[in-house]
């Protein structure tokens, strides 16, 4: 039984599925190299000449999985014609792309635990701090468009607004089906979030 | 000096000690066993008498933060009984407990990273159901007073709430400018929007 040899870039993206389903399955700490050159049907040694360790091979996974879901996010959001429909359309983007790539999600959020030095490593921190950027800025241009109420402060309302969005990464990382069955329930969750911010539409008298 | 006459009680206590701050520091993959019986004052063999294996200590240690998470959660409750401000305070003593031990935030994010696996499931859902079903019987509370909307689903936003407790240690992890200098404050500003949607609409 003669191994295809497949093209540099075909292996590399068979082994990053293949890291998928195994820290999906055992977790970060439980999944070795040699787990992941088994589920790629590779020798070890061929795994080390795409990546330099499992570090290397689990932040080129992080960093194609944010790379997806941001691009996927994105182009659902530009859809929206204001900055309030835009939030409900990001919120519910996040919502179905989890569901529908729960284990690329699940490495995803498995990879983030390895710690630097003072907190977490330096990506997911700044995924974070984009999204908070992406997010104030959206509610400010409702504001400035006079959709949601002058009252209310950007910043903070966005970091409460992100938790939410959050949870639907962490309840997928916990295994949990809470939200995925629920779906109608969580957007309604969303929707009252943003009401509470919007202005209410004139009554045309 | 506790040393070798420390009772067997005493003795794992003070090594799931010490693992809490090397796990803390380190993770799971930088702390190896004779850094945690460096920090315990004793032998690795005698870590080992204890518990078999590195991931024995480390589920050891888990199963303690988890504890110590949860037994703060209710610690300083106040006197009220209106949803809202209940609710806040359950944040607020969990982010004040998270910002006091930051080594055992640490240990949570780093478990989240095997939480699908099946040990997991096994020992902690239990505990986050039991979690869930606390803030649910909040909730009813506040549906019959007339603070929440009586549409909500209990059950459903319960867990979300649960969720927002590891969001919270996940954001404390991460360092947040935003976060650390409010201390627990943060947390009250973080739930005050969520909160404030959850009330009958009018």
């Amino acid at each position: 039984m003669g191994k295809k040899r497949l093209s540099a870039e075909k292996r590399r993206q068979s082994i990053l599925k293949a890291a998928e389903r195994c820290l999906a399955r055992k977790g970060y700490y439980n999944c070795t190299t040699a787990d992941i050159a088994a589920e790629a049907d590779i020798t070890e040694p061929v795994l080390y000449q795409h990546f330099r360790d499992k570090r290397d091979l689990v932040d080129s996974l992080r960093n194609s999985a944010v790379e997806d879901i941001t691009n996927y996010v994105t182009r659902r959001v530009v859809k929206r014609k204001t900055p309030l429909e835009g939030l409900h359309e990001a919120a519910e983007a996040i919502f179905d792309y989890t569901v529908r790539h729960r284990s690329k999600m699940r490495a995803y959020y498995y990879s983030i635990p390895e710690l630097g030095k003072g907190g977490l490593r330096r990506s997911p921190v700044e995924r974070l701090h984009r999204l908070h950027e992406a997010v104030s800025f959206m509610l400010e241009e409702a504001q400035r468009q006079g959709a949601a109420v002058k009252e209310m402060n950007a910043p903070d309302f966005a970091w409460s607004f992100i938790a939410l969005l959050e949870i639907v990464y962490i309840a997928n990382a916990l295994g949990l089906n809470v939200p995925f069955k629920q779906k109608d329930m969580y957007m309604d969750l969303i929707d009252r979030m943003l009401k509470t911010i919007s202005v209410p539409d004139k009554v045309e008298g | 000096m506790a040393g070798k006459y420390g009772t067997r009680g005493n003795r794992r206590q003070q090594i799931i000690d010490a693992a809490i701050k090397a796990f803390g520091a380190k993770n799971y993959d930088g702390a190896s066993v004779t850094d945690i019986a460096n920090a315990a004052g004793i032998t690795k063999r005698a870590i080992y008498r204890y518990f078999p294996t590195k991931r024995e200590l480390f589920y050891a240690v888990r199963n303690e933060v988890y504890g110590a998470i949860v037994s703060n959660l209710w610690s300083e409750m106040p006197a009220a009984k209106d949803f809202n401000e209940l609710a806040d305070a359950l944040m607020r003593n969990h982010l004040r407990f998270g910002l006091e031990n930051p080594e055992m935030s640490r240990i949570v994010v780093n478990t989240i990273s095997e939480a699908a696996t099946k040990e997991f499931q096994e020992n902690i859902e239990a505990l986050l159901d039991e979690r869930a079903e606390e803030v649910e019987g909040l909730m009813q509370t506040g549906i019959e007073e007339g603070t929440l909307d009586p549409d909500l689903n209990p059950a459903f936003v319960s867990w979300i709430i649960v969720l927002i407790f590891f969001f919270l240690i996940y954001m404390q992890a991460c360092e947040e400018d935003w976060l650390i200098p409010r201390g627990e404050e943060a947390a009250s500003v973080l739930m005050r929007p969520f909160l404030a949607s959850l009330a009958p609409r009018s």
